[in-house]
């Protein structure tokens, strides 16, 4: 043991006991947690198939042959499926722009991407499957010169797009920023350009299929939309209408709903963060086990996540600001080029914070999207935010700079009053205390604000900052509340636990609801049997599955009220109903007269009160402009000579109205902040440009951050009341800490060095070239 | 006989202690001992992030020392001791890492949780860190997607200062 160490650094205290840790939490560090990889053939009736994905080398062309004669030989080996024998599916519509909503696996012998699966290997085991998936042999014809793998090489492809993300306008147009730009005393002028990066996260895609002797279907794979994939599902297996989006609409609008024969179990996602959502392979396991009878269970190895599941595709932003003598904005322009599949509607919404950032009269967004001969991008955490603020932010340096204006006092002049692009009054914004806490944390007054001007044991040392900001919106989701007979109540709602708390967070908010302990509250979650509990997307599902919670929770402390005052044989009996308190899971009254729930339940004549609520089907709208903001202040340290950049301190303060959990909320801040930093220095997913492969599969080259790359990092929490907003006062913390972060790091990089870079991710190869060409 | 590699994958007997109970198995030599403890044995709480040693997800105990079980062969480890996550602790008791982890929320989707784990307890076996940096550094074995590190390093630190006091 390491009893004669000397310990020269102090944890920091643990936080409070008196806030709930993660109910999940000891299965977690126990290994109990089940993810969908985790599912033995004891929990399947004793049969569980492994499939293994058999992938396109090439990016274009046609499947000539598929020879799997000597892997249908080898043992244990059930099945080959590819597009010769496998069934044919229905056309789907995704929701989120999936690449499946234009492109079904196994279809056709049309060749769309590297990477593409080709075929599955079906065995009893998954040393027999993979054997055998490395013996199949598949001949090609020529692929296509005309094909195009990068923005640089668009070949036409480019063209404006009507709607980005989840339907934002893809051209705005507030006043007329082109003139105003021209007639601007200070201009600034600069391109940015991020490469792909892939979400990485730690669980690879997984899933297991199995039909019924009805007929029915069950899969249990980790998604961020249950419904949704049950959906897809029933569309593309041809089951009826019930089984289709009627089934959904009907949810949200009524709360009704019908006998369904597809079934999805969102298990526990081993992270998530966008890219685990209408994969190919919800399809790809249900086809196999359709065909062999048996269920079948198929994991991707990390090479296949390159070009089975989504990433970020590529960017190229021309920012324009002008300002005035005082450095007031008069305009911003944000031209955007994106990176789309030929396959897939995603489009990045880069625009989705520019609108919203700073006050300026004249807002000009144009935004166009390239299709190109890859898997198609999708949505991954601070989607669209995060690279705008990288361009917007970068450029705001430029202008202090220009304008000789502290950065922080640049923003504090341009901070928007009314939401931009609406004019709307914001339901409430702490970003100036953000500002302000960020600031004194990391030192701001202190430094040296002069570029290049400060060292610290030889190195370069430099402070940049940015603006985090990121809109709320809330879903529609349906809640059911039971409190049963022994004073303990069961919480319904189908959303996803994706490693934010969800299940911890929503299990507080029931129990806080109903005046119970935590422990009397179970929730159940993640499956489409259960009623609808949207997509835990967009930092949504606190507010959206929380708010629907609330509402039948209060609902159902109404009944259990009306009804105890009403109840002979209770102590609260001619007590009025308004005037009492539940709370730790006892009735009281105003005069003392108390009883516990589970007293009173246990005389309920039906032995439960049930309540169910939907809301949000507005999608939140509201009179008021609601967005999250915050802040990121960080201190790089740059070698003179190696030109090696460490962030020695990032500090983020953020604001994001009512937080339900302070340790869980602060570990999704310090996450995305990570991830910033991943974006900043570290992530890119490599493209072979003349085969159109991804080149660094693996998680040796693709880099992400480790430990090490972390240093001092930490998360401030503005308290911040919302209840305008929203009754439930929460905005929803899960990615602002992405959006800001690589700028406030390319800003201290400038400060340091006195480059600046425009091009994540910021490597010193860029460094060194950019010195060079200084 | 694999028709592919013309190498014989025959099972072979070997002997492992698992979790201190002793084990005698059949096991072709292709199979890794990742794929032994998820697939046969059943023993899902080492997790498989990579397959190729790169991410530290499937990070197990061999003979007290933190091993990537998705490079180790199985049948190379004939009489072998493995501990694995299941191994650690109990649910009246849980491993003091364990409890650190719980207590500082150094995990979200909880993924990379057991190999964290794992090579922290090693870590501390081994003796050598003794500063945040020294664990920051040899921790970086272990990815995590979600960005716990500020915690897992706390938690780790927590550990080691509570072993420092005994
Ligand atoms: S699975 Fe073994 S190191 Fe990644
Ligand atoms: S807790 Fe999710 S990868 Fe570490």
């Amino acid at each position: 043991m390491a009893n004669a160490n000397n310990i020269s650094d102090l944890a920091s205290a643990a936080p409070p006991a008196s806030i709930p840790r993660r109910i999940e939490g000891r299965d977690k560090v126990r290994g109990r947690a089940r993810y969908a990889g985790d599912i033995t053939s004891q929990e399947m009736g004793g049969v569980l198939d492994v499939a293994v994905a058999v992938t396109s080398t090439q990016a274009s062309g046609q499947v000539l042959a598929i020879d799997d004669a000597a892997a249908l030989k080898m043992p244990g080996v059930r099945l080959v499926v590819s597009h010769e024998n496998a069934p044919r599916l229905h056309k789907i519509m995704s929701l989120t722009g999936a690449e499946i909503g234009d492109l079904l696996p196994l279809q056709d012998a049309k060749i769309h991407y590297a990477g593409q699966c080709l075929a599955l290997v079906v065995a009893d085991t998954l040393e027999h499957a993979r054997a055998a998936a490395a013996a199949v042999e598949v001949r090609y014809s020529a692929p296509d010169p005309q094909a195009a793998f990068t923005l640089a090489e668009d070949g036409g492809r480019t063209k404006d797009v009507a709607k980005v993300g989840g339907g934002d306008p893809g051209q705005v147009k507030i006043g007329e920023a082109r003139p105003a730009y021209e007639k601007a005393d200070f201009q600034v002028d600069m391109t940015f350009l991020t490469a792909p990066h892939h979400h990485n996260a730690m669980e690879p895609g997984a899933v297991v299929a199995a039909w019924d002797e009805d007929g029915g279907l069950t899969v249990q794979l980790p998604t961020q939309f249950s419904y949704g994939e049950a959906v897809i599902l029933g569309e593309a297996f041809g089951f009826g209408l019930k089984d289709r989006l009627p089934r959904l609409i009907s949810q949200v609008l009524g709360g009704f709903d019908f006998n369904h024969k597809v079934r999805v179990i969102a298990t526990l996602a081993g992270g998530s963060f966008g890219g685990k959502t209408s994969n190919v392979h919800l399809l790809l396991a249900p086809l196999a086990a359709k065909l062999t009878g048996r269920p079948v269970k198929l994991v991707l190895t990390r090479a296949q996540t390159f070009s089975l599941m989504p990433y970020r595709g590529e960017t190229q932003q021309r920012i324009r600001l002008g300002a005035d003598q005082n450095g007031q904005l008069q305009a911003i322009i944000q031209d955007a080029v994106l990176a789309k599949g030929t396959a897939g509607q995603f489009v990045e919404p880069t625009s989705e914070a520019t609108v919203k950032a700073y006050s300026s009269p004249n807002i000009l967004v144009h935004q166009q999207a390239a299709a190109l001969d890859l898997n198609a991008p999708g949505w991954m955490r601070g989607p669209g935010a995060c690279l705008g603020q990288f361009a917007l932010e970068s450029a705001m340096d430029m202008l202090a700079e220009k304008t000789g204006l502290d950065p922080l006092d640049l923003r504090l002049r341009n901070h928007a009053d009314v939401e931009p692009d609406t004019g709307k009054e914001w339901s409430s914004k702490s970003l100036i205390q953000c500002y302000q806490a960020g600031a004194a944390r990391i030192g701001w007054a202190d430094r040296d604000p002069r570029v290049a001007s400060m060292r610290e044991g030889g190195r370069l040392i430099g402070y940049g900052m940015a603006t985090a900001i990121y809109p709320v919106k809330q879903m529609p989701a349906v809640a059911c509340v039971i409190l049963g007979a022994d004073g303990q109540a069961v919480v319904q709602t189908a959303t996803q636990e994706i490693g934010q708390g969800m299940i911890t967070a929503l299990t507080q908010i029931a129990a806080e609801t109903l005046g119970l302990e935590l422990a009397a509250v179970r929730l159940e979650w993640g499956d489409s049997a259960l009623p609808y509990g949207g997509m835990t997307v967009g930092s949504m599902t606190t507010l959206s599955a929380g708010a629907a919670i609330q509402e039948a929770a209060q609902q159902v402390r109404q009944t259990l009220l009306k009804w105890v005052v009403q109840d002979p044989a209770s102590p609260l009996h001619g007590q009025p109903a308004d005037g009492l308190r539940v709370a730790q899971g006892r009735l009281v009254a105003p005069n003392g007269a108390s009883e516990a729930v589970a007293a009173a339940m246990a005389r309920h004549p039906d032995g439960s009160i049930n309540e169910e609520a939907i809301t949000g089907r507005t999608f939140g709208h509201s009179p008021y402009g609601r967005s999250a903001f915050g802040a990121q202040f960080v201190k790089v340290s740059v070698d003179p000579d190696t030109l090696h950049i460490q962030v020695e301190r990032l500090v983020g303060a953020y604001a994001g109205g009512r937080v339900i959990n302070p340790v869980l909320v602060r570990s999704q801040l310090l996450g995305a902040m990570v991830w910033g930093l991943g974006q900043a220095l570290l992530e890119e997913s490599s493209l072979d440009p003349r085969t159109g492969r991804w080149m660094n599969t693996n998680l040796a080259e693709a880099l992400v951050p480790t430990n090490a790359d972390i240093a001092n990092i930490e998360a401030i929490i503005i308290d911040e009341d919302d209840t305008r907003g929203h009754p439930l006062g929460v905005k929803g913390l899960g990615e602002i800490g992405i959006v800001g972060t690589s700028a406030a790091i390319a800003n201290a990089i400038y400060h340091a060095t006195g480059q600046r870079l425009t091009s994540l991710p910021m490597r010193l190869d860029k460094l060194l070239a950019a010195r060079l060409n200084a | 006989m694999d028709n592919a590699t013309g190498f014989s994958n025959a099972a072979l007997p070997i002997t492992l202690t698992i979790n201190g109970a002793e084990q005698r198995l059949a096991v072709e030599p292709r199979t890794t001992l990742l794929d032994l403890l998820r697939e046969t044995l059943h023993l899902t709480g080492t997790k498989k992030g990579c397959d190729h040693g790169q991410c530290g997800a499937c990070t197990v105990l061999v003979d007290g020392q933190r091993r990537v079980s998705c490079l180790a062969l199985a049948c190379a480890h004939d009489g072998a001791s493995i501990t694995t996550i299941e191994g650690l602790g109990t649910d009246d008791e849980l491993h003091p890492v364990q409890q650190a982890f719980l207590d500082y929320d150094a995990y979200q989707c909880g993924y990379c949780t057991p190999g964290q784990i794992c090579s922290a307890v090693g870590l501390l076996q081994e003796g050598h860190a003794r500063t945040r940096n020294e664990i920051r550094e040899l921790m970086s074995g272990n990815l995590c997607r979600c960005g716990a590190y500020a915690n897992i390093s706390d938690a780790i630190l927590s550990v080691l200062s509570q072993q420092e006091t005994v």
